[in-house]
């Protein structure tokens, strides 16, 4: 809402600078977001006197015109088709800045600099309106009236003095949306008064048109006055009214619509003002749609109509959708002689759902939504009828329609200071209680009982407070926020358990000290990137693009589009993780219902490149699945459960060439894998790259191992290599499974160290060396014991493998 | 030749001398102190730098600097010798090779920023809960307090799966999930992603996460949800600042507001990111609305609570500098280094 400050101070006289006024507002709840000064904004911009204008000697578009400043003429080039000598024009100097340029799409202020244009020198520029941000004509320059004087700011000659506050007003104060409601604020904040202008409105009963007025749907239509005023002529309205509504953001149109539109920005009332001749049978029924039919609607579009659409109806079909927007049909024009002039009160959800429907949100049904105060719709009215009489030539009939069967009255709400107090943590006496509240028209009825309650009436402009807490708001909000202290004692009466860190810290500070980078992401994806096998993919019904439809099933994609860009910019390796949730429906699952949706948490690492940063003293090796595989022991080490176990699939799938699937106590919680050569193709990818996909979901079910110090051996660990020759078809994990079930208990860490191949081993064969620790529990391992060990270990492979000890 | 310009030949001379005579670390350290300590003969040297003509000074400064340079590394090459005793054999390995290099990760900075959000609330004895991302209109709208066809379902752009499950557009439906599971009294933050439905830009994306807090307990009162946040603004953002509290709108909470701290990248001064206001707001807060008790069961002559919500995205905007908010979601290495 942007509200005039001459336009205010018709209503309440206020002596505080424009910055001191923002700042209370902002503390009272009315965000103030900008002030601008139109002065300010035309800062620089003086009258000028075309003198002369010739052709551009290298443009035919282009003129040269010699422009009086007031004190001398500068030489500028103009582009404009209606520049003439002798006009008087809004000129900028070198050096100043216009409000918006003529050639941004977001009109961003431009300052003027000495230029050529096409080889000639120009020193100013010869503004339009829109570049002075005071009309949308881009296409001439603004022509002022002859009187002007050549050297006066702009905004002297035109009374641009004004100063304008956008407030961004919220959802529950309708009341905020009218000079007078801003006011009534401005008032409390000041102690000055609040001054309402009377109406005195002058009547005639002679030759009198006449007016049916029937109101079929008195649920959605609570109230409807209208009056007639005949012998207008449509024109210019008066500067003084099209100055206010420029300085509140509102273009003047011709003295019908303005006026409409100066009381709707005045009291908040939205008014609509008919053609009388063109309403057929002079009539008018309000009533729903009857069926589905067409409607085209002031802004020249066709509009669907159904039987939900609350309508105003002449005595043939619709001339409006009530509350939203007029009829075609039933337009002012310039020949209108008679109006009739609407002033209502909707039901907030019927307009809403209509301007919803129609994504037709306009002024009036922004108010109508929010609720309007069904009590000025008379005071509304009759303003409106003045202002056109006086303004318009018009005449006001003194037959007055106003149905309004059952009077919306003010609500009374007992107020309790105790309750206000205990919610607030401050001590206010029903005195000051009711000596805030009245400040805003809150006033209190009778006296207090012995309880100690208080009675409170709400003036029909506030719909947003009908309980006490509601009255507790705006005894805080007009005591001042600021001044109720803040209370640093924290009272805990809560038996809090220790914050345990969750296994998502544990393992992303892991992993970022390994060298991994964490990403977020977006969660959205195209319908061909969330296909899913395991259900089906979750989609928007209203999504921003067709690339971001549907939830995503798998962390992948979107982990591959952050891969995709680095590489496009020159990264070779990297690492990378993402804790992330996956999404799907149950097949066939009935989308109303949460029930059918699932979430699960995930953790996913993907590597591709080297292994580690290039080092002179070594070769660096690729990174490759095995260098996963590693990292999941640690991770699943890291948050102390159970061994992984992990069952390799040889068999493409659509995400990987090749899977380990890893199993913790007999349940899967992830997999490790290669991308697939075909999603390589998809993101233009040439580089393997490796991942592992952990659910968190599944490892936080788990029970965490508790740690507790168990005794361990204190002897010296003594550890043995043992190199044996398989057949190549020997799977080297089931060897190692088989090594460790021989070697029973004492056996500790295990690891493979070489891998040969080659002329020494007869063909077909392969040589595998491991490399085992023990750990003695009773003293200290002799020979002999582990001697016994490892035969023991040799005859089991070479029973199971027909493994020969290589020597 | 001015006489402090002979002085200077004639003390590098000397002292380069006695460097290379010295035969161990004593004697060398006896060179030292003579040349290079407090009160050594360039200390000395460098007195005299007042008694030079001003148009001199520059000069002769640079040629006093000059000389402390070349004896200090004339010194320390010899010191490097002198460490090994003659008739050990010098290590030839070159030193200056670079080391065995790590990758070096980082947690995201959107996390970095929850993390301290988290950590500080924690202490405070709020515990952590979470709830799901896809919600149906009944915890994400009407259990909040907003009506169906109220103008205050505007105030969130919704995504919709179908006509009652969305995509929420808050963490607030988790306020209403751990109300409906816990008697009071409940004192949790909320983390988690909201979705909504705007225009991509670089203020605005289609995602973002917020962190929510609830307390309900007997007794709580406006003053210390004040004290709780003003509490919370130290810790995060130091304990100078300053703050405000001012009249805001939200349907779950009455009364309602918002807290603003000074800019901490003008002062208050004002400037682009505070849009010259010399403000910056941080979270919304209120009152729980009497109307959400009545939804969860409590019975709200008995309790009473406060909540608030922030942006992780706007604090971490804010406090690393950043003025595009895809930059976020984009992950460039580039970008994520910074953040190690
Ligand atoms: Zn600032």
């Amino acid at each position: 809402m942007r509200v005039s400050k001459k336009w205010l101070k018709k209503y309440v006289d206020f002596r505080i600078g424009d910055d001191l006024l923002a700042e209370r507002l902002t503390m009272a709840g009315l965000e103030v977001e900008s002030v601008t000064s139109q002065a300010a904004n035309l800062k620089g911009i003086i009258v000028g006197e075309v003198r002369s204008v010739g052709i551009h000697p290298n443009a035919d578009r282009l003129s040269l015109c010699s422009v009086f400043d007031g004190s001398g003429e500068v030489q500028v080039v103009c582009g404009a088709p209606n520049v003439e000598s002798g006009q008087k024009v809004a000129f900028a100097a070198v050096g100043t800045t216009v409000p918006r340029s003529q050639h941004d799409p977001d009109g961003v202020p431009m300052q003027i600099g000495r230029v050529k244009i096409r080889g000639v020198e120009s020193s100013g520029m010869i503004c339009s309106g829109f570049e002075l941000g005071l009309s949308d004509d881009r296409e001439g320059i603004l022509v002022l009236d002859s009187s002007a004087r050549p050297g006066t700011p702009l905004s002297r000659h035109l009374h641009l003095d004004d100063t304008a506050f956008d407030i961004g007003v919220t959802a529950n104060r309708p009341d905020l949306l009218s000079h007078i409601g801003v006011a009534r604020e401005i008032s409390a904040l000041t102690r000055s008064p609040l001054k309402i202008p009377p109406v005195h409105l002058r009547t005639t009963r002679r030759g009198s048109l006449p007016l049916k007025v029937q109101v079929q749907d008195g649920r959605n239509c609570r109230r409807y006055s209208a009056r007639v005023v005949r012998d207008i002529t449509v024109g210019p309205s008066p500067g003084w009214l099209q100055a206010l509504l420029t300085a509140a953001g509102v273009r003047p149109i011709n003295n019908v619509v303005d006026v409409t539109n100066y009381v709707l920005m005045e009291i908040g009332q939205p008014l609509h003002a008919f053609d009388y001749d063109k309403l057929s049978g002079h009539q008018i029924i309000v009533r729903g749609g009857d069926d589905t039919s067409r409607f085209v609607t002031l802004d020249g579009k066709e509009r669907i109509v159904d039987s939900s659409t609350l309508l105003i109806c002449d005595g043939e079909g619709p001339v409006a959708l009530a509350g939203v927007m007029g009829g075609e049909n039933s337009e002012i024009s310039g020949s209108t002689k008679t109006v009739v002039l609407e002033s209502a009160y909707f039901d907030p959800v019927s307009i809403r759902r209509t301007a919803k429907r129609l994504g037709l949100s306009t002024e009036a049904s922004q108010r109508f939504e929010r609720g309007t105060d069904p009590n000025i719709t008379l005071w509304a009215l009759n303003r409106a009828a003045d202002l056109l009489s006086q303004n318009a030539g018009g005449t006001v009939q003194d037959t007055l329609v106003d149905v309004y069967p059952r009077v919306i009255r003010e609500l009374r709400i007992d107020f309790n200071a105790e309750n206000s107090n205990k919610l607030l943590g401050i001590k206010l006496s029903n005195q000051t209680i009711s000596g805030l509240l009245k400040r805003i028209g809150i006033e209190c009825v009778g006296r207090p009982t012995r309880q100690g309650k208080i009675r409170f009436r709400v003036p029909t402009w506030r719909p947003d407070i009908s309980r006490e807490v509601d009255l507790i708001e705006e005894v805080a909000r007009l005591y001042g926020y600021d001044k109720i202290e803040a209370d640093t004692k924290i009272h805990l009466t809560l038996d809090v358990s220790p914050s345990r860190r969750s296994i998502e810290d544990d393992l992303g500070d892991y992993l970022s000290s390994a060298g991994y980078q964490e990403i977020i992401t977006n969660s959205m994806l195209s319908a061909r990137e969330s296909a899913n096998s395991t259900g089906e993919s979750v989609r928007i019904l209203n999504p921003i693009s067709r690339e971001m439809e549907t939830l995503r099933s798998d962390l992948l994609h979107s982990m591959l589009t952050v891969i995709q860009h680095n590489i496009n910019n020159g990264i070779s390796s990297s690492r990378f993780y993402e804790f992330g949730k996956t999404y799907r429906m149950d097949p066939n699952g009935d989308p109303e219902k949460l029930g059918s949706f699932h979430e699960e948490e995930k953790l996913l690492i993907a590597i591709f490149g080297l292994q580690e940063p290039v080092f002179w003293g070594n070769r660096t090796e690729q990174s490759t699945i095995f260098t996963l595989k590693g990292e999941c022991n640690a991770l699943i080490r890291k948050i102390s459960l159970d061994n992984p176990r992990y069952i390799p699939y040889s068999t493409p799938t659509a995400l990987s060439e090749r899977s380990i699937f890893i199993e913790i106590s007999g349940e899967r919680v992830g997999m490790i894998g290669t991308v697939s050569g075909d999603l390589l193709k998809i993101f233009d990818l040439e580089s393997d790259i490796h991942f592992l996909e952990l659910s968190m979901t599944r490892l936080t079910n788990f029970p965490k191992e508790k740690i507790q110090f168990r005794e361990y051996p204190r002897y010296p660990v003594v550890t043995r290599d043992l190199a044996v020759v398989v057949d190549e078809s020997v799977s080297i994990g089931d060897l190692g499974e088989s090594i460790r079930q021989a070697a029973g208990e004492m056996l500790g860490e295990m690891a493979v160290f070489d891998i040969y191949r080659g002329n020494q081993l007869e063909p077909g064969k392969k040589s595998v060396a491991f490399s085992l620790e023990f750990i003695p529990r009773e003293k200290t391992l002799g020979q002999e014991e582990i001697q016994a060990i490892m035969s023991r270990i040799m005859q089991r492979v070479s029973t199971t493998f027909n493994a020969v000890l290589r020597q | 030749m001015t006489p402090l310009d002979q002085r200077i030949d004639d003390v590098r001379s000397s002292a380069l001398r006695e460097i290379s005579e010295a035969g161990d670390r004593s004697a060398l350290d006896g060179v030292r102190v003579k040349y290079l300590a407090r009160k050594g003969h360039i200390a000395a040297l460098f007195e005299e730098l007042s008694s030079v003509p001003p148009d001199q000074k520059p000069a002769a400064g640079k040629a006093l600097n000059l000389l402390r340079r070349e004896i200090q590394a004339a010194f320390d090459a010899r010191l490097g010798q002198a460490a090994h005793p003659e008739g050990r054999r010098i290590d030839r390995t070159d030193l200056t090779l670079p080391g065995k290099q790590k990758w070096v990760g980082s947690r995201h900075p959107l996390t970095q920023t929850l993390d301290e959000i988290r950590g500080i609330f924690r202490r405070m004895g709020f515990a952590v809960a979470t709830g799901p991302e896809i919600e149906d209109d009944y915890h994400n709208f009407e259990a909040l307090n907003f009506p169906p066809d109220h103008p205050a379902r505007d105030m969130q752009d919704t995504f919709f799966i179908s006509k009652n499950v969305l995509l929420r557009t808050h963490t607030s439906p988790v306020q209403i999930r751990v109300m409906e599971n816990t008697p009071p009294p409940v004192r949790v933050i909320i983390p988690g992603r909201v979705y909504r439905n705007e225009a991509i830009s670089a203020r605005s994306y289609c995602l973002f996460h917020q962190v929510e807090g609830l307390y309900v307990d007997q007794g709580v009162t406006f003053r210390e949800l004040k004290g709780t946040l003003v509490s919370f603004a130290k810790q995060f953002y130091g304990s100078s600042l300053k703050y405000r509290f001012r009249p805001s709108y939200f349907p779950f909470t009455e009364p309602s507001a918002e807290m603003d701290i000074t800019c901490f990248l003008c002062g208050g001064e004002g400037c682009r990111v505070c849009k010259k206001t010399g403000w910056l707001e941080i979270l919304g807060c209120g009152m729980v609305d009497p109307n959400v008790y009545s939804f969860v069961g409590y019975d709200p002559k008995k309790v009473s609570g406060y909540a608030f919500g922030m942006g992780i995205e706007r604090i971490a905007m804010l406090r690393f500098g950043l003025d595009d908010i895809r930059i976020l979601f984009e992950n460039d290495v580039r970008f994520l280094r910074q953040f190690a």
